[in-house]
C-alpha cells in the first residue's frame, strides 16, 4: 500500500544518447542554435514549445534525418554522424504524428517492416508481429490482415507505434504522435503509453505542443523557444520553478491541476478498501463516517458505492468508465472521476474491471499542497 | 523478401467478385476466338466484308494476308509500347528522386512538346535517318506512346503522401528500398493506367507504318483508300479493333488493385 504519492525522480541517470552543441541553419535561417541534450536513458524525454521552436528539428538531427551544420550526437562512444544512416534508424523506432503506415501493405507487414529490414527468421517475425499487436491492444486476430484504410485514427496511431517498437530498439523517437487524434483518444493512448514504457522503459524522446500531454509524460521535460532550450528539468522542478515568463505563460494559469497529471492514480491508491457484495452494515460504514463502502458483484467489480453526507447514507449507481479509474489513469482522471460520481473517493478498478482500490479526495488534497 | 501487394485505391477495397472474374474471361476468350477466326481464314473474310459491301469485288490485299499483317502490327505494338515502358519508368522515377527532382518540369514540358508532333511527321523526318521499313515507325510510336508512362510514373510517384516517405526513411530503409517497399507499390497502378493508353494508343498509329513500307495493319488500309475500297479499309480496322478489345482486357484483368 503506497500512500504518499512517489513519482520517480531524475536521479543522474547516464545518457547514451547526448547532444552537443548542435546548431541547424537553413541558408539565413537558424532552425537550432547551439543545443546541448543529454537524454536521460530508459526515461521520457518531452520537447515542448510553440510552433517553429526546433523541438522537431531536434528529434531528427538525433535519427539523422536532418543534417546538423555544427556540434555533434552521440550514441554511446560513436558519433551519429559516423555511422550508417539506415543502421542508426534500424536501431530507433520512429512514429509520426500523420503515421505513414505504407497503404499498400497490411497491419502484419507494416509492423513487420523494421524486422525485415534486419533479416530476422520468418517465424520469429510473426510471433513478434502478434506480441506487439497485443502489447497496443490490437487483436491481432482481428487486425493482423486490415489495411490502414480499415483503421480508425486512434487504431493506426497504434498500429505506428507498434511498428516503432518493430525491432525492439533501444530508443524510441516520437514525433507528436497523438497529435491528430481526438482528445478522448489521445487520453486512452496516453494511458496506454503510459503503461507499455512502464514495462518496456525504453529511452524515448517525444515531440509534443500539448503541454497537459508533456506534463503527464515526461520524466524530463525540455521546454524550447526559437530553437534554444529555455528551460530543462523534472516536470515537477519546472511547474514548481518556471525559469521565466515564458516558461510561466507557457504552463498557463491552472498549474496546480496540471500537477495533478504528474502522478497517476496507483502512487496514491489504498489498497484497503471496505467493499462486499451486498448493502453495508453498520460495522462496514459507521454512522457519520466519511469513509465509503464499494459494494461489488460476483465477479468483484464494484456496481454501487455508499458513504454518509448530512447525516445520510446515499448511493451512488457506478455506470460507465467515468465512475472508476485504473492504476495507470492520471490524478486529473481521478478527481473528474470523484466529481462526477459525487463521493469523496472514487474506485480504482484493474484491467478486468475488478475493484482494486480507491483514491480519496483528501489525498488528492495533501499532493495539491506538498 | 516478398514482392509487396499492390493495392491500387486503398479507400475502395477490391470488390471483383468470382462472377465478375469468371465474365471477364468469357469475353476475353470471345474476342480472341473472333480475332483468330478473322485473321486465319480468307474465306471467313471474304464472308463478312461481302455481306457488308455486296458490290466491292476484292476483299483481301493482293501480296500480303491479314495474318501477316497482323504479326507485324502487334511486334510494332508492343515492341513500341515496352520501349516506352523502360524508358518511361526509369525516366519517371529519376526525376522524383531528389537528385533528379531539379530536372521534372524539364523533362515534363519536353514529353508533351514531343506529344504535339503529329506521328506521320516524326515517321516522315526520321526516315533518311533510319530509312525505310519498320525503323522510323518504331521512333515514332515510341516517343508518341513515352508521353502516357513518363507522366503517370511522375504522378504515381508524387502522390506517395510525404509521411509515408517519411516514415520509410526514418524506419532505416535504403533508397533503393525506399524505392521498391514503400513508393513502387503506391506509384504502381498510375503507371499500368499509363501502359495501357499507350497500347491502345500505338495500336492505332501503327497504322500510319504503311505509309513507308511499315508491315502492319495500315498495309491494308492505305490500299483500302488508295483503290477507294472501302471493304479492305473495314477489314484493316476490324483486326485493330479486336486487339484494342484484347487489349483492354488483358490489361483490365492484369491491372494490380483492380
Amino acid at each position: 500500500m503506497t500512500t504518499h504519492p512517489v513519482r520517480p525522480t531524475l536521479e543522474e541517470t547516464p545518457s547514451f544518447l547526448k547532444a552537443e552543441h548542435i546548431s541547424v541553419r537553413y541558408g539565413e535561417t537558424v532552425a537550432l542554435n547551439d543545443v546541448t541534450l543529454h537524454i536521460p536513458t530508459n526515461r521520457v524525454t518531452v520537447l515542448i514549445g510553440p510552433s517553429g521552436c526546433g523541438k522537431s528539428t531536434t528529434l531528427r538531427c538525433i535519427n539523422a534525418l536532418v543534417k546538423t551544420s555544427s556540434g555533434h550526437i552521440d550514441y554511446g562512444d560513436a558519433s551519429i554522424q559516423a555511422m550508417s544512416e539506415t543502421d542508426l534508424r534500424r536501431n530507433m523506432g520512429y512514429a509520426i504524428q500523420s503515421v505513414g503506415l505504407m497503404p499498400h501493405l497490411t497491419v502484419e507487414e507494416n509492423v513487420d517492416l523494421v524486422p525485415r529490414l534486419l533479416g530476422w527468421k520468418r517465424s520469429e517475425r510473426t510471433e513478434r508481429v502478434s506480441r506487439l499487436l497485443k502489447l497496443v491492444r490490437l487483436d491481432p486476430q482481428v487486425y493482423r490482415n486490415k489495411y490502414p484504410h480499415e483503421l480508425s485514427g486512434g487504431e493506426a496511431q497504434r498500429v505506428g507505434v507498434a511498428r516503432a517498437l518493430g525491432a525492439d530498439p533501444p530508443v524510441l523517437l516520437m514525433d507528436e504522435p497523438f497529435g491528430a487524434v481526438d482528445p478522448l483518444t489521445r487520453e486512452q493512448l496516453q494511458d496506454e503509453f503510459i503503461r507499455i514504457q512502464r514495462q518496456l522503459k525504453k529511452t524515448v524522446v517525444f515531440v509534443t505542443h500539448d503541454i497537459d500531454e508533456a506534463v503527464r509524460l515526461a520524466d524530463y521535460l525540455v521546454i524550447m523557444k526559437d530553437g534554444m532550450i529555455v528551460q530543462a528539468d523534472t516536470p515537477e522542478q519546472i511547474l514548481a520553478a518556471p525559469a521565466n515568463e515564458f516558461v510561466e505563460r507557457f504552463l498557463g494559469p491552472d498549474r496546480s491541476l496540471k500537477r495533478l497529471s504528474l502522478f497517476t492514480a496507483d502512487h496514491c491508491c489504498l489498497e484497503q478498501v471496505v467493499s462486499g457484495t451486498g448493502k453495508p452494515s453498520e460495522a462496514q460504514l459507521p454512522r457519520g463516517s466519511n469513509r465509503c463502502y464499494w459494494q461489488v458483484d460476483d465477479d468483484g467489480k464494484p456496481i454501487m458505492g455508499y458513504t454518509w453526507i448530512h447525516n445520510r447514507i446515499i448511493e451512488r449507481p457506478i455506470t460507465g468508465s467515468t465512475h472508476t479509474v485504473q492504476p495507470y489513469s492520471s490524478m486529473k482522471e481521478c478527481m473528474s472521476a470523484i466529481l462526477s460520481l459525487g463521493m469523496p473517493a472514487t474506485a480504482v478498478v484493474d484491467d478486468d474491471g475488478r475493484l482494486y482500490g480507491e483514491v480519496r479526495f483528501e489525498t488528492i488534497q495533501t499532493i495539491s499542497l506538498s | 523478401m516478398k514482392p509487396s501487394r499492390p493495392s491500387a485505391f486503398p479507400e475502395k477495397p477490391s470488390v471483383t467478385t468470382r462472377r465478375d472474374f469468371a465474365g471477364r474471361w468469357i469475353v476475353l476468350v470471345l474476342i480472341a476466338a473472333a480475332l483468330v477466326l478473322y485473321i486465319s481464314s480468307e474465306q471467313v473474310q471474304r464472308t463478312l466484308l461481302s455481306l457488308i459491301f455486296p458490290s466491292e469485288n476484292q476483299f483481301t490485299h493482293t501480296r500480303k494476308t491479314i495474318l501477316q499483317m497482323t504479326g507485324a502490327h502487334i511486334s510494332l505494338t508492343l515492341g513500341a509500347t515496352l520501349l516506352s515502358t523502360v524508358v518511361g519508368i526509369v525516366i519517371g522515377i529519376a526525376v522524383t528522386r531528389n537528385a533528379g527532382k531539379d530536372f521534372q518540369q524539364l523533362v515534363l514540358r519536353l514529353n508533351s512538346f514531343i506529344q504535339t508532333f503529329p506521328p506521320s511527321a516524326v515517321i516522315i523526318l526520321a526516315f533518311p535517318v533510319l530509312g525505310f521499313g519498320w525503323k522510323p515507325a518504331l521512333l515514332a510510336l515510341f516517343l508518341y506512346s513515352l508521353f502516357p508512362i513518363l507522366g503517370n510514373t511522375v504522378v504515381g510517384f508524387q502522390s506517395v503522401s510525404p509521411a509515408v516517405i517519411d516514415s520509410a526513411k526514418g524506419m532505416g530503409m535504403t533508397w533503393f528500398q525506399q524505392l521498391w517497399i514503400a513508393e513502387f507499390p503506391q506509384a504502381l497502378p498510375m503507371i499500368f493506367t499509363g501502359i495501357r493508353h499507350s497500347y491502345i494508343l500505338n495500336l492505332g498509329t501503327a497504322a500510319i507504318a504503311a505509309v513507308i513500307g511499315g508491315e502492319g495493319l495500315g498495309t491494308i488500309i492505305i490500299s483500302g483508300l488508295t483503290l477507294r475500297n472501302s471493304a479492305l479499309v473495314l477489314s484493316g480496322t476490324i483486326v485493330i479493333s479486336l486487339l484494342a478489345f484484347l487489349g483492354e482486357q488483358l490489361f483490365h484483368m492484369a491491372s494490380p488493385g483492380r
